[in-house]
């Protein structure tokens, strides 16, 4: 048994998409490896908000009126509700003004630094209406989405699924989408192992988490900082629409499906830290690892590390 | 008399042996003289057991499992740092700091993105 890795670029970051298999079934993992990136491809058509012809832009431009789209698109709108609904509004995708009046109002590659915009009129929480049967969507008047973190979450599970579909007897593959990654299976030496990045130092890791199944994602204020000297980040507070000032340097989720690790990660992100333990507590299945921007990173709930730095600490 | 005579000859035997030894260990340790260093890592134990590197690599790190290896980073975490020794001209081990220990194998890494 041996690994095949297809690196990539999608979603405006750094992908890869991992099979366990045996040389003799080379030809089979190259299928699935084929048909996660068609859905990828696919996905992306959907849910992104810089592409014009997106179905994404497309329902944003239409806020208002009832507009039909596209199943992948109604079902990550409709996980995003969900979310929103899970975290009391922790999480909302409806903050994609103050994302832009923040300044990140391209892909993140054409940034250029520019004042904060003006919030004037716009407030979370606005009315997503879902209508399943006949798959329509309408957004509340001026409301506009962002579904950058949970559709990459959602992303990563769909692609390992066209892979299952594709090899119903695939030992085990892995998605990684910047650092969103589902997991299936087996690698070939046992449990996949993944490496928890240190935002406190270039190239450093926290642990290493050994999965078989389900999801992570980290979500931090590390990266993706733009404005003038880099002194804003992507992680609004729904509360205030601006980045929010309270939380952790950055957070890991281990989760039953990425896209729940993505949304939960990035609701602790924004979150003082001090509630991080309680946040976990209050949601079954759930573990993370949490690192404060002034004190040692810390595990909450039964976080699946299987080596670890020795500076990680229990939560108290 | 001939108890003495066979108590020198013994005693004469045992220093040649000793010697051997010597000698022999001296000989596995060669690359010293020629400027490669011998590295030693330290187990759990606090035994040193030498390590096989290349001449350009001279870091060594100790697994927490007392087994010394090239990289301990596979029961560390990838997290623990090496501790080098290096023999020095009067023969003796002497440790010369430490290096980063090698990331563990991994199939991703997760990270904000």
């Amino acid at each position: 048994m041996s690994l095949l890795r297809h690196s990539f670029i999608a979603m405006g970051t750094d992908c890869g998409l991992v099979v366990s298999a045996a040389p003799s079934d080379t030809a089979m993992a190259r299928r699935a490896i084929g048909a996660a990136l068609s859905e990828l491809t696919a996905l992306e058509q959907a849910l992104s908000r810089f592409d014009a012809s997106s179905g994404l832009s497309h329902l944003n431009a239409a806020s208002g009126s009832w507009v039909e789209v596209d199943e992948r698109l109604f079902r990550a709108v409709k996980a995003a509700v969900e979310a929103r609904e899970t975290t009391g509004g922790r999480f909302d995708p409806t903050v994609l003004p103050a994302l832009i009046a923040a300044g990140y109002d391209r892909t993140f590659t054409e940034l250029q630094p520019r004042d904060a915009g003006s919030l004037a009129g716009w407030s979370a929480g606005a009315a997503l209406d879902l209508d399943p049967v006949g798959r329509r969507i309408r957004l509340a008047p001026g409301t506009k989405i962002d579904l950058g973190g949970i559709g990459k979450g959602l992303s990563a599970t769909a692609a390992l699924d066209a892979m299952r579909t594709t090899w119903l007897r695939m030992p085990g593959a892995l998605v990684d989408l910047g650092g969103d990654i589902a997991v299936d299976g087996l690698a070939p030496d046992g449990a996949w192992r993944i490496a928890v990045a240190d935002p406190r130092t270039p190239g450093g890791r926290l642990g290493v988490l050994a999965l078989t199944g389900g999801g992570v994602a980290t979500s931090g204020r590390d990266r993706r900082r733009f404005g003038p000297d880099r002194s804003r980040h992507h992680l609004i507070d729904p509360a205030t629409g601006r980045p929010a000032a309270p939380g952790p340097l950055g957070v890991t989720v281990v989760a039953a499906t990425t896209a729940e690790a993505e949304v939960h990660a990035t609701t602790l992100a924004i979150t003082p830290v001090e509630q991080s333990q309680a946040y976990v507590d209050q949601h079954p299945g759930l573990s993370a690892l949490v690192v404060p921007a002034t004190d040692h990173p810390f595990a909450c709930g039964r976080i699946p590390l299987v080596e670890r730095n020795a500076e990680v600490v229990e939560a108290a | 008399m001939i108890g003495r005579i066979y108590a020198a000859l013994c005693a004469a035997v045992a220093v040649v042996a000793v010697f051997g030894v010597l000698a022999f260990q001296q000989r596995t340790v060669a690359p010293t003289a020629t400027g490669t260093p011998v590295v030693m890592a330290r187990t759990a134990s606090g035994a040193l057991v030498p390590v096989t590197t290349a001449p350009s690599t001279v870091h060594a790190t100790t697994s927490s499992s007392g087994v010394a290896t090239q990289s301990a980073a596979a029961t560390t975490g990838g997290t623990g740092s090496a501790v080098v020794y290096v023999k020095n001209a009067k023969g003796n081990f002497v440790p010369v700091g430490s290096s980063p220990a090698a990331p563990a194998p991994v199939a991703a890494v997760t990270r904000s993105s």
